[in-house]
């Protein structure tokens, strides 16, 4: 018997690849995916956007790095690996990072410092991050505030985060200098919300 | 005793696999305006060449609570457009519609609608041939550099070329523009009329090619310049004094139509949706 509400591998996973296209077209724009989360497994042992996300993204014909300070982050590794057919792999070589507890700054450099850029010739070899933070605002309410500009907004667009520490943003811009070569960040929040920050954005932070 | 099998597909036609990878492409070419991306592009029950990479994306983005337009050169009613419609609504639940500001999807041979696209519309281009500098360099590996390296010398040479031996500039559809200040990318064989609706648009612009196996896009507000100089400035076909022999219009994209035995020149509208519109409007007072 399946559960009619269960995460529809066909549906659900089309409907998160619009809602995220839609916030990757306009850099900054919060798209509420709250309604696709609730089918996902309760014992599912990451959270509710890495395995909606895994769904929609991941096959066998690409490989992710899973990264959370909780115990039980190898089971995460597994169940995304089962359920999608892709490869946990070493953290220089994934397409997909899945990042889902906040690391510390070391563990910031020393992701941004692996993750892959593509090359001049290559740039869509590049990793994309999906970032798991407390909260996402389209006001100036949260601890993050950032100013975007570039393809996808017109004139600027205020988005701001919380428990996603600046050294992501300095960092970014460190490996994005040589565009095209960079990386693509996803974000989440607790509630379901998704906004995206492509490698054409230039972020400036309120108050700089 | 007859067996009837009945063969089902999956919804929208392609297995997830091939949705999951269309999928992957098409992101990462929003993020990187105007580079054309490289995809696997899945045998279609259409041949290569006559709309794959359009159809291939519609497939990936089309859901139930969608409404598709398909035109072939600003028209609604051509066999092509008309096949591909059949095919996404014999494995999708989707509407089509010929007005395109009821449409959220819309798949497009050669033509822009006139009405300009909404920020909840995507145009999805059918593209022949993605790479605009195919015309002096023959080799991918090469134009793949050219591009890596940003050395787009060879095209304004060509440019330069026919100012020179023709007084204009004299490519007419297909014009090549500039996306982002980065890459130079071919915007389809849309006429020039076109291009400039490319420029910092509210909606999103996705292009597959299905034969050349590349996806490229450009995405909301992105600036497209065509390439032109300062002496020789870029230019859109004109229709001066003529006016669509349906609706009247005489601020239309317009078509030549020549009668063979009167002898006689027609201009008519090109968008057919937006055509019939008019004269709809036309006759309610």
């Amino acid at each position: 018997m399946t559960n009619a509400n269960a995460f529809h591998h066909v549906h659900d996973t089309r409907k998160l690849y619009r809602r995220l296209l839609d916030s990757m077209a306009r850099p900054g724009k919060i798209n509420d995916i709250a309604d696709l989360l609730r089918g996902v497994p309760e014992t599912c042992p990451c959270s509710p956007g890495t395995y909606a996300l895994a769904q929609t993204l991941l096959d066998q014909q690409v490989s992710f790095y899973y990264y959370s300070q909780e115990l039980n982050a190898d089971d995460a590794e597994r169940a995304i690996e089962w359920t999608t057919g892709s490869r946990h792999t070493a953290s220089d070589a994934a397409d997909y990072w899945f990042i889902d507890t906040s690391p510390e700054i070391d563990e910031i450099d020393s992701i941004m410092q692996s993750v892959r850029i593509g090359t001049l010739t290559e740039p869509e070899k590049s990793a994309t991050i999906a970032l798991h933070v407390r909260k996402l605002s389209g006001a100036d309410d949260l601890t993050l505030p950032m100013i975007l500009r570039g393809p996808g907004i017109n004139g600027w667009h205020l988005l701001s985060a919380e428990g996603m520490n600046i050294e992501w943003l300095r960092l970014r811009s460190e490996r994005n200098r040589d565009y095209p070569t960079g990386c693509d960040f996803v974000l989440f929040d607790d509630d379901g919300q998704i906004a995206a920050l492509p490698r054409t954005t230039r972020i400036e932070r309120r108050g700089f | 005793m007859q067996a009837h099998l009945k063969q089902t597909y999956n919804y929208a036609f392609l297995d997830e696999g091939s949705k999951k990878e269309i999928r992957r492409t098409t992101l990462k070419a929003v993020a990187i305006p105007g580079y054309q991306v490289p995809f696997a592009s899945r045998e279609m029950p259409i041949g290569r060449g006559w709309g794959t990479g359009g159809l291939q994306l519609t497939l990936s983005l089309i859901g139930d609570q969608d409404c598709l337009k398909v035109i072939d050169q600003g028209n609604d009613d051509s066999v092509n457009a008309v096949s591909i419609k059949k095919l996404v609504q014999s494995c999708t639940e989707a509407e089509v519609t010929t007005d395109s500001e009821r449409a959220t999807l819309i798949q497009t041979r050669h033509r822009i609608p006139e009405v300009p696209i909404r920020a909840d519309q995507i145009l999805i281009f059918q593209v022949p041939l993605p790479e605009p500098l195919r015309m002096v360099e023959a080799k991918e590996r090469k134009t793949k550099q050219l591009h890596a390296e940003m050395d787009y010398s060879g095209i304004w040479l060509r440019l330069y070329e026919d100012i020179v031996k023709w007084g204009k500039i004299s490519i007419g559809a297909d014009y090549p523009a500039l996306a982002h200040k980065r890459y130079i990318f071919a915007p389809s064989p849309i006429p020039r009329y076109d291009l400039p609706k490319l420029n910092r648009a509210d909606g999103l612009f996705l292009f597959g090619a299905g034969r050349e196996k590349k996806i490229y896009a450009i995405p909301p507000y992105t600036d497209v310049e065509p390439l032109a100089f300062d002496d020789y400035p870029f230019e859109v076909e004109h229709f001066d004094g003529c006016t669509c022999r349906l609706c009247g219009s005489n601020d239309t994209f317009l078509d030549e139509i020549f009668d063979e035995t009167t002898g006689q020149k027609f201009y008519q509208c090109s968008d057919t949706g937006n055509c019939q519109k008019r004269q709809e409007k036309r006759h309610t007072p």
